[in-house]
């Protein structure tokens, strides 16, 4: 007989933020897709990181420092098996997704963009996958230019194709929306991008949590993810992409650890993926992202797709029944992200009262501006959920919603 | 609804909040100061007709949340038939209540504005409370 199995709820033990009350009250914790609680081991790690390998890496020929190297550097090879990379000089440490779209922003930007040329980017990016080619095309006297969404945030592949052009040196597009949690289709965009010669940077800060990912199967050429939304520690992020290109790629920041010589008016470089990490790296941090990826990979990605999508199917449910509630969005595959907007309340006052019941969520624009437009609302209630969150406490939340509702209208 | 929300909701704000006073255009108006919250997207315009340094109507417009439109229409039935230096000085004492914590002292003479007390606990919802007095001070100073 097979077992059944285990509902992985069961592992919200593992997670010792959410097990302590605040204000008194246990907690609902419903922001994941801001930043997800830590487990224990990865806490462990951290700290045995800061006990046993406080030195700095790729510098001391002390035993100290040659341990904490070796550990660093197995992070890389986590990585690659985390999101199938072939090569961990691939793999590139960064503060998080922010610092890596800007770290490509500017290296690919004088390595390929010329005046007159186009840079894509969809109308459902976060601020992060936005801003930094703004300023880039500015810089190299290049268009950005913006795929729209329908009035549910749908991004067609069609109105993606439409504007892409034999000027589109970048496209850089998000995996998973993390104002509806819809996933692109991803393959498609960058088999797009093949076709009229353009690299493709895909930001998969809020798919990376949620589902089994393959950048060869996607077939892009980078993707970004931050740590502290894989259950890892805050201040770490991860650029990977695709040798060949990297190697080419002008440094971003420099000094320090990124250099092999350095002469009185220029220095060479090391090559990747030092040569874009100048200065001291967080190491206790990337290790302890090393224990996420093996705590996640131990459950299983696979089984947590699985199940968060079955709790979010629930949840759709649940919420469809809250007078004057709207989900924003279409139906489709995502990861377990919604936003809705209850009639008369606004996003704030909700997320406020929420709280008074000891529920945490976010409320507001979610620094995704351009999509609130083609959306029509002025900000959304979001709830992003995990496998350590049950159905139980989502019914919790709907009870909450439906008071909440009376209060205010 | 527990204590700690009905402290910060209280029945006058949610009053204010439902049926609002003096929403809308206010269409004589000499003074216009309009207030974005960029951490909410919240936009509040303050409109009054201010005639002989008096000030003869208040009206408010935008978008907001609970405690924005009631703080709003508050400050419009509040300021109404005041002088500028008056309303200034009202304006002025909110703003030091409301944005301090709990060590200010209550201020005397405020009436039915001191519902907007229960922002003091909330640091991340003292902006939506406090932007409509804000714009007020705006408009006033260019009264001078």
């Amino acid at each position: 007989m097979i077992a059944a199995p285990v509902a992985l709820h069961a592992r919200r033990a593992d997670f010792p933020a959410l097990c302590r009350p605040v204000n008194g009250l246990p907690l609902i914790y419903l922001d994941h897709a801001a930043t997800s609680q830590k487990p224990q081991v990865v806490l462990d790690a951290l700290m045995t990181a800061y006990v046993e390998r406080c030195a700095n890496v790729h510098r001391g020929v002390y035993a100290l420092s040659e341990a904490a190297t070796r550990d660093f550097e197995a992070v890389r090879h986590k990585v690659c098996s985390l999101i199938d990379a072939p090569d961990p000089r691939g793999v590139v440490f960064t503060k998080g997704t922010t610092e890596s779209l800007n770290l490509l922003a500017h290296s690919l930007g004088q390595r390929f963009v010329q005046p007159g040329d186009e840079v894509l980017v969809t109308q459902l990016e976060h601020h992060s996958n936005v801003v930094p080619w703004q300023v880039m095309a500015k810089q190299r006297g290049a268009t950005l230019v913006v795929a729209p969404v329908d009035a549910q945030g749908t991004l067609s592949l069609d109105a993606l194709s439409r504007k892409l052009s034999p000027k589109t040196k970048i496209i850089a597009c998000t995996h998973a929306s993390n104002v509806t949690g819809a996933l692109m289709d991803v393959r498609s965009i960058c088999q797009l991008g093949r076709q009229v010669g353009a690299l493709t940077v895909i930001d998969g800060a809020q798919a990376i949590p949620h589902l089994p990912v393959s950048v060869q199967e996607l077939g892009c050429d980078f993707y970004c993810f931050s740590a502290h939304k894989l259950l890892g520690p805050f201040g770490v992020g991860v650029l990977w992409g695709r040798t060949a290109i990297l190697d080419t790629m002008p440094p971003w920041q420099t000094g320090g650890a990124m250099v092999l010589s350095v002469r009185e008016t220029e220095s060479d470089y090391q090559p990747i993926p030092q040569r874009f990490e100048a200065g001291t790296q967080a190491v206790a941090e990337v290790i302890a992202l090393g224990a996420a990826i093996d705590y996640l990979q131990g459950i299983g990605l696979p089984e947590i797709a699985k199940q968060e999508d079955a709790l979010l199917q629930q949840a759709k449910q649940c919420l469809r029944k809250v007078p004057g509630l709207r989900l924003l969005g279409s139906e489709g595959p995502s990861v377990p992200v919604i936003s809705f907007v209850l009639d008369g309340v606004h996003p704030h006052d909700v997320a406020t009262a929420l709280s008074a019941e000891g529920i945490a969520v976010r409320a507001g624009l979610h620094c995704a501006e351009p999509l609130f437009s083609a959306l029509g609302v002025r900000g959304s209630v979001r709830i992003s959920l995990s496998f350590v969150n049950t159905i139980e406490e989502i019914e919790r939340l709907c009870t909450s919603l439906v008071q909440i509702g009376v209060l205010f209208r | 609804m527990n204590a700690a929300l009905a402290n910060l909701y209280q029945e006058v704000i949610l009053t204010h909040h439902r049926k609002p006073h003096h929403f809308g255009p206010l269409p004589d108006a000499t003074h216009h100061v309009r207030l974005v919250n960029p951490l909410c997207g919240d936009e509040v315009t303050i409109s009054a007709s201010i005639h002989h340094d008096a000030i003869a109507a208040c009206h408010f417009e935008g978008h907001g949340c609970a405690l924005c439109r009631a703080s709003a229409s508050l400050l419009t039935v509040s300021v109404r038939g005041q002088s500028v230096q008056q309303a200034r000085a009202l304006g002025q004492t909110l703003l030091n209540f409301l944005q301090h914590e709990t060590d200010a002292q209550e201020p005397e003479g405020i009436g039915d504005l001191i519902a907007l007390s229960g922002v003091r606990e909330h640091p991340s919802r003292r902006r939506c409370a406090t932007l409509p007095w804000e714009a007020l001070l705006h408009l006033l100073d260019d009264c001078a």
